[in-house]
């Protein structure tokens, strides 16, 4: 057990190292050309408001010394007041929370839904055509890119056969059904394929023979012996796969209007409301790392050959 | 793409130019879907890339008496957009950004990649601090990490796009280049170099360079129509190039304002992306295949 636990605070020493040099980046969002005040300040500022504003907000002060004040408010959640919603960054970015995670929650459903039917049926099958049939669909879902299918299915679906809403999210749950498809096509097919593989590499090993021989029937070999050892690396994939939708919804939160953190982070790029990009960046940062450093304390658990060998 | 091994069943006295068409013929024979892809993608890069000698105009100037022109009608194949533009014309200027922005990425994130990599494997010291960045770079998804860069870089411009891309793309190749090196390191090979005097910097760029190279390469042929579809998407939204340079992103940016009243100067950028995308990633994924085969 204290080879686990020490497993396990090696790999909190690890997020804890990438969370602090994330803050070096977040907090060079503002401060990498320099002077965060050309930034903030609308262009018809006059040089003296400009020195006042630079001055009330320290931005006159070395580069170190900001950092350490900023790393001091940003730990207490403290990313300073929204330039465009008149209220505390963080708190605009928690307000679009809930519309990202039931977008990112039924999307990740979908991926299930779809993946583990499709590496089981080529798994199985084992023959030329239900290989072919996942390169397909592999080759389909990662060279369609997501905002191209979601263009698409709203001129199909909402422009032509007036079946679904083309955006925002007002109508549940039609205005769900296009966003979780197009984000589920940015992980189904990477998903498929790892389970795809791990399955096929535990069919064919001593065990699963002998399960067979011994005249267990499919059902309790595939099910109990064949696929509980092929999901663990299926649950990193799944670790890995949370940034990946991070990443897809904010692409697919513009397209179809869709109230969440991407929308947001995108829009207060183009409003130079800084405070909010940074503030959006942290959470889906801390986000990404939390669960992954979850992922990866579970599966000693998951797997007792693990345990063994950290 | 021809292959060299044809040369032992190729008849003695036929000239080297010959003897290639005849492998590139064997290899269209072999594998036609590969052949075809590879000349549609050539086709299309030629044609984007000589679009000013080919007599395609200006692709900002724009008609507003023939505004939303169907396609068909005569002069402009493709339609025209809302600002009455000539689609064909911006959909081949657009290819052209779209391919030198990410092969430009491309070749900058493999050399970071490789560089940073062969420093890791190589100079001990350097190992922690190089891979500590990478878990760094690795807590950010993708475009979320392009988001925090562009607002860093202070908004949109071509070289600020490829800074993005070479940023969020060179992860990979140090990770892979590392790994290999330090299976390399103690090759019989390498050993053989110290021995005869090779210093740390030539063993590294003459002797474990051109080992990981391929694979690297290789990477990059996966990697180029991902960066294609991370430009795009930065672009259409609004966090690639200016607005005045036309890109396939923009142009369904553009065209989904007016979705519902025009289809084609949105729709017909988006289906020209993902064909090309597609034939990118059937290609990388042949050339992947093709390697772990060796």
């Amino acid at each position: 057990m204290p080879t686990l636990l020490m497993a396990v605070a090696r790999r909190l020493m690890t997020m804890i190292v990438a969370l602090f040099g994330a803050t070096i980046i977040i907090f060079l969002i503002l401060h990498l050309t320099g002077d965060p005040t050309t930034a903030l300040l609308p262009d018809t500022a006059t040089p003296s408001q400009i020195a006042a504003f630079r001055h009330a907000n320290g931005f006159d002060r070395p580069i170190f010394v900001q950092y350490v004040e900023f790393l001091s408010h940003m730990v207490r959640g403290d990313f300073g007041q929204s330039l465009r919603y008149q209220s505390p960054a963080l708190q605009v970015v928690l307000d679009r929370l809930p519309a990202t995670a039931e977008l990112m929650g039924i999307s990740v459903l979908l991926t299930l839904l779809v993946s583990m039917p499709l590496a089981i049926f080529v798994a199985v099958r084992d023959n030329t055509a239900a290989r072919a049939l996942l390169r397909v669909t592999t080759v389909l879902g990662q060279g369609v890119p997501g905002f191209v299918l979601a263009i698409l299915m709203i001129f199909v679906f909402s422009v032509q056969l007036h079946w679904l809403p083309s955006s925002g999210n007002r109508q549940f749950p039609q205005d769900l059904i296009m966003p979780s498809i197009v984000l589920a096509s940015f992980t189904i097919p990477q998903v498929t394929r790892v389970l795809q593989t791990s399955l096929s590499e535990v069919l064919r090993s001593d065990y699963v023979r002998t399960a067979r021989a011994k005249g267990l029937p499919p059902r309790s070999v595939y099910g109990k012996h064949a696929l509980r050892n092929a999901l663990i690396p299926f649950l990193t994939l799944l670790g890995v796969q949370v940034g990946v939708l991070l990443g897809g919804s904010v692409v697919t939160e513009t397209i179809f209007g869709w109230p969440g953190i991407g929308q947001l982070m995108v829009q207060a790029i183009s409003n130079r409301d800084y405070p909010v990009v940074q503030a959006g960046v942290a959470v889906v940062v801390v986000a990404f790392l939390v669960v992954n450093t979850l992922v990866d304390i579970t599966y000693p658990w998951l797997d007792p050959r693990l345990r063994r060998a950290s | 793409m021809s292959t060299p091994a044809v040369t032992a069943s190729a008849p003695v006295a036929v000239p080297s130019g010959r003897r290639e068409l005849h492998g590139a013929a064997r290899f269209a024979r072999r594998h036609p879907v590969i052949a075809g892809e590879v000349v549609l993608i050539v086709l299309i890069l030629l044609v984007s890339l000589a679009a000013p000698l080919l007599g395609f105009g200006d692709p900002n100037h724009g008609d507003l008496l023939q505004s939303v022109a169907k396609p068909g009608t005569s002069g402009h194949l493709l339609g025209t957009d809302v600002q009455g533009r000539d689609i064909l014309t911006r959909v081949v200027f657009s290819i052209r950004t779209s391919v030198l922005i990410s092969l430009a990425a491309t070749v900058a994130a493999l050399l970071l990649g490789l560089g940073l990599g062969l420093l890791a494997g190589t100079v001990r010291w350097l190992d922690t601090p190089i891979m500590r960045l990478v878990d760094i770079q690795m807590a950010f998804p993708a475009l979320v990490l392009a988001i925090a860069v562009v607002a860093a870089l202070g908004g949109a411009s071509i070289v600020n796009v490829v800074v993005v891309l070479t940023v969020t793309g060179w992860v990979g190749y140090a990770r892979v280049c590392r790994a290999m090196v330090l299976s390399l390191r103690n090759a019989l090979f390498v050993d053989a170099a110290r021995a005869a005097g090779a210093t740390s910097t030539r063993i590294a760029w003459r002797h474990l360079a051109p080992n990981v190279l391929p694979t690297l390469v290789a990477m990059a042929v996966a990697q180029f129509p991902m960066l294609m579809i991370q430009e795009a998407s930065l672009s259409y939204l609004g966090l690639g190039v200016p607005a005045s340079t036309p890109t396939l992103g923009v142009m369904m940016q553009d065209g989904q304002q007016a979705l519902f009243t025009a289809w084609w100067p949105c729709v017909e950028p988006a289906i020209v992306m993902a064909v090309l995308v597609l034939i990118l990633t059937s290609l990388g994924d042949y050339a992947s295949r093709a390697l772990n085969r060796t």
